[in-house]
């Protein structure tokens, strides 16, 4: 149901019983809500290892996982923040680290690419925070939306041979039905 | 704060005095939450003079303000509104004003737009109401500065009006990431 404008909101630990307590002299007036109801975006967040970095062009790393049966996931945003080490990753510039429920297909179906270029991207000697491009994608397709598919990460070109830093990719996203 | 996974929330009507009342037998297990803690996308709206569009090669506008350390600035979707004054701006044709994150660490190669719009639409003579594109680069992705702001500036330093006198609304729809 649609919450109502104005309603506050008390979160109490996922422990608590809740149940006839929310306003204990107010029952009538009380409603339980989900966070899906409030229509939050959802976060995903996952650190890569150098060796998961180095081998992205043949094991896509799940970065946000499966929805649940009849559910389909949207990405609204997505960041990558490289935590440089010591040894810059040598992905060539133009490589696309891409998003995808469909890593190495045909068709990538992306819905989020990292540009790697020569001033911002993954291949940095310094800690860099980049924005994926979300929206211009496929030229000839749309992207597919998979019923409970998780979304990976994968480089669909070669991928870089030396490297040592870690990388956190965050996912804002939403579960269409 | 971040609203822990897994928090339960209950909605009560405005009127309802919540004070202490959140969960009666377990006071201590509850929290009260600002809507900006839910993550949701917050709007701002920004009125920019004619000087300020005059000076903009050299002064990028600030939309809005450092989120603190740790955090940057998302754009999710902007428009941009200019009603007409007496006398049009003469920028030149396919150069870009944009929404970026300041300071820019790919200046002085390129400005790391998060969104556009081609700035010869400011040299009209009527009302103009425009959203801004996705930058979309395909030669980069945008640049997140920690702690930034979210300016309004141009391409580079050689796009510049010299006249105009209509004030411009720009409205930004953001989101804080760390």
């Amino acid at each position: 149901m649609p919450i109502p404008p104005g309603t506050k909101f008390h979160g109490v630990a996922p422990g608590v019983d809740t149940t006839d307590r929310g306003s204990k002299t107010v029952q009538t007036l009380r409603d339980a809500y989900t966070l899906e109801e409030i229509n939050v975006p959802l976060i995903a967040s996952t650190t890569l290892s150098s060796a998961q970095v180095l081998s992205l062009d043949t094991t896509a790393v799940e970065v946000v996982p499966a929805p649940g049966v009849g559910n389909k996931v949207v990405i609204l945003s997505a960041q990558m923040k490289l935590f440089f080490n010591s040894v810059p990753f040598n992905y060539i510039v133009g490589t696309e680290l891409t998003i995808s429920s469909a890593p190495f297909g045909l068709y990538l179906f992306s819905q989020a690419r990292f540009v790697n270029s020569n001033l911002q991207g993954i291949s940095q000697s310094y800690n860099d925070w980049s924005l994926a491009n979300v929206g211009r994608l496929n030229t000839w397709t749309s992207s597919q939306l998979v019923d409970n598919g998780p979304m990976y990460l994968f480089s669909p070109e070669q991928s870089a041979t030396v490297g040592d830093s870690t990388v956190q990719v965050n996912v804002q996203y939403k579960i269409v039905t | 704060m971040p609203i822990p996974a897994g928090t339960k929330f209950h909605g009560v009507s405005p009127s309802v005095d919540t004070t202490n009342r959140g969960s009666v037998v377990a006071n201590s297990n509850r929290d009260a939450y600002a809507i900006e803690d839910f993550g949701l996308p917050v709007i701002t709206v920004v009125d920019i003079t004619p000087a300020q569009i005059l000076a903009l090669n050299t002064t990028p506008i600030e939309l809005v303000p450092p989120q603190g350390e740790g955090k940057a600035i998302v754009v999710l979707s902007a428009s941009i509104k200019m009603t007409f004054n007496s006398v049009a701006y003469n920028f030149d044709d396919d150069d870009y004003l944009g929404l970026f994150m300041y300071p820019c660490p790919t200046l002085p190669s390129y400005v790391s737009f998060q969104y556009f719009v081609d700035s010869i639409h400011f040299n009209s003579s009527s009302d103009i109401w425009l959203s801004f594109l996705r930058w979309g680069n395909i030669f980069s992705s945008s640049s997140l500065v920690d702690n930034g702001s979210l300016v309004f500036g141009v391409e580079s330093p050689e796009i510049v009006a010299t006249v105009g006198d209509s004030p411009i609304q720009i409205t930004v729809e953001y989101m804080i990431v760390t």
